[in-house]
């Protein structure tokens, strides 16, 4: 290394580089923040792509558990619909970010990138870009094979899906920040994903749709944190009331969870 | 703060934890770094110098006290101070299956100015490692990468947290080339290191820090100077240590047989004169004679050492800080 780094002193008027006429900080273009979330996104989507059978697990597991719904939803398409997209957000949007989050964090990538120009929000949109891309893929592939084979008709409540997809990744993502915050290492969080799993499954119809549930106990179930969410997807896919007060559970988790977020979230490993 | 420093910390104090759990890392810490100079944090581990460090760059807000850099508060300003500096942390912080070049242009996209990814990789000596995956370069490599990465943005000011930990002594050399070209281009430089060597090396002007607290600051030179010298021989058979006038020269007898004898202090000339003339006037020969100035080395290892006693004997000559 020494012969080129000697070579510096000969170069060196292009080393410290504070070129004439820079503007220090101010210029922040608009355009700008979506440069600096992209080119992470790009280093995430490469990671994923090497990181071969966690790539075909994540990317796997939704469909496998739409078929495994299937038989129970006896041929309502609708319902699988509301499965398929409640497994997309559980996945790819809860448990695949908490990995990536704790992976980064536990690899000092978060506190790397938080030395540099990228604020804040702009590292952690980046880092679950990979995330959130194959959730999206999901869903169209979802939309696509789902309703010319389930014939299923075009949602009546479209209004309601897109609230319980919008919302519903919200929900996920902060959700997985608080997660995150909490998981030691990304072997920890085999473990910590596991209450929202097993209380979604059960509590929030994806398994065992909720009118299935004796009276007091469903009400208890629809205030679980993805049972709103559920709710709407439902409700967009099958039509129905109770949307305002789906929204407005919906609403309190939204602001729990960015309590949770801001109070656990965590840039850096545990001293 | 005058408008030729890049940095002005100014009682710092920062505490992890709360209650009885809460250990304060540091303890009111201020110094100046001028522009274009290279300024040494030195201490050993747990010092306190990653953590002054990170509240230079931004990563956290003091619990107490004032931090400027480039004329901001890195912390609250972060978006007007970070386009201008270059940070490398201590350790890792990249995903081990990029490549030098894949990391290099993702941190590029991030920058408002840089300069192109095979310019800095070239800059380190990793131009022809640049295709290799991140988890097999050598520990060395890894740390020429973050300094690579640290260079992207073009960084007036650059905060190297131990960057040489790890290296070989050649790629250690090769790397203080690179930061004195930096130098020679008008950058200023922040660095932590506990290799005295470097500090000695480098440093313009360099700062020692000892659990949490500035011990002695100023140029190498000027914090050798602060301390006291020391005469040293083995004490002949059947004869008292001499005493040297002067309230604050100090004589110590210890060693393996209890018979050798240290004396510190302040004027090296005139104690030495003493000692040889008490010696002749006896007859006496001493064996093991040595007489030293003050030196960095004395001053770190007294701090190293942590009798308190040592930090405080640097302290009560600390140098005043020369802007």
């Amino acid at each position: 290394m020494s012969g080129t780094l000697a070579g510096t002193g000969r170069n060196s008027g292009t080393s410290p580089g504070t070129g004439p006429g820079t503007n220090p900080g101010t210029e922040r273009r608009g355009g700008s923040a979506w440069r600096r979330i992209a080119s992470v996104a790009r280093a995430e989507v490469r990671l994923t792509l090497r990181n071969r059978s966690a790539l075909a697990l994540g990317a796997l597991m939704p469909g496998v558990m739409v078929l495994a719904f299937y038989k129970a939803a006896q041929g309502a398409g609708g319902l699988v619909m509301v499965s398929g997209m409640g497994w997309v957000l559980l996945f790819s949007l809860y448990t695949g970010p908490v990995g990536t989050l704790t992976t980064r964090r536990e690899q000092l990538v978060l506190k790397r990138m938080r030395t540099g120009e990228l604020t804040d929000r702009e590292v952690l949109a980046g880092t679950v870009s990979a995330n959130a891309l194959l959730a999206g893929l999901q869903l169209l592939v979802l939309l696509a094979a789902g309703i010319p084979m389930l014939k299923v008709a075009a949602p009546p409540a479209p209004a309601a899906l897109l609230a319980g997809l919008v919302g519903g990744a919200a929900l996920c993502l902060l959700l997985a920040a608080s997660t995150s915050g909490l998981s030691k290492s990304y072997e920890a969080t085999a473990m910590t994903t596991l209450p929202l799993f097993l209380l979604t499954m059960l509590g929030g119809g994806l398994a065992v749709p909720l009118d299935k549930f004796p009276h007091p106990v469903a009400e208890i179930a629809a205030l679980l944190p993805l049972s709103p969410v559920l709710e709407l997807l439902r409700i967009g896919w099958t039509g129905g009331g109770g949307m305002p007060k789906a929204l407005l559970v919906l609403a309190v988790w939204l602001v729990l969870g960015w309590c949770a977020a801001t109070r656990w979230f965590r840039w850096e490993p545990r001293r | 703060m005058s408008s030729t420093d890049a940095v002005a910390a100014l009682g710092l104090t920062r505490r992890y934890g709360r209650g009885a759990t809460a250990f304060e890392a540091l303890r009111g810490v201020s110094f100046r770094v001028a522009r274009g100079e290279l300024f040494a944090l030195l201490g050993t581990n747990g010092a306190g110098k990653t953590s002054a460090l990170e509240l230079l760059e931004g990563l956290a807000a003091p619990s107490s006290g004032s931090v400027r850099v480039l004329g901001h508060d890195p912390y609250r300003e972060r978006a007007a101070v970070r386009p201008r500096t270059g940070v490398v942390l201590q350790d890792g912080g990249l995903p081990g299956l990029l490549t030098p070049r894949e990391a290099a242009e993702m941190w590029q996209g991030t920058l408002s100015r840089p300069r192109p990814a095979w310019e800095a990789l070239e800059l380190v000596g990793l131009a022809d490692r640049r295709d290799v995956a991140i988890q097999q370069l050598s520990g060395g490599e890894r740390r020429r990468l973050d300094l690579a990465l640290a260079l992207l943005g073009r960084p007036e000011l650059l905060f190297l947290d131990e960057p040489t930990t790890g290296l070989d002594p050649e790629s250690r050399r090769g790397a203080w080339d690179l930061v004195r070209g930096l130098l020679a281009g008008g950058a200023t430089v922040v660095l932590t290191t506990h290799y005295l060597e470097e500090a000695e090396e480098l440093a313009d002007r360099l700062a020692i820090l000892h659990r949490g607290a500035i011990v002695a600051t100023g140029t190498p030179a000027e914090v050798a100077a602060g301390l006291p010298a020391r005469v040293s021989f083995e004490l002949p058979d059947g004869v008292e240590p001499p005493r040297p006038s002067g309230e604050d020269v100090r004589v110590a007898v210890a060693g393996a047989d209890g018979r050798r004898v240290t004396i510190t202090t302040p004027r090296l000339q005139s104690t030495l004169g003493e000692v040889l003339a008490w010696a002749d006037g006896r007859g006496l020969e001493l064996h093991g004679l040595d007489a030293r100035s003050g030196s960095l080395e004395e001053a770190f290892l007294a701090v190293a050492a942590d009798g308190a006693s040592g930090a405080n004997t640097v302290k009560a000559k600390t140098v005043k800080e020369a802007a």
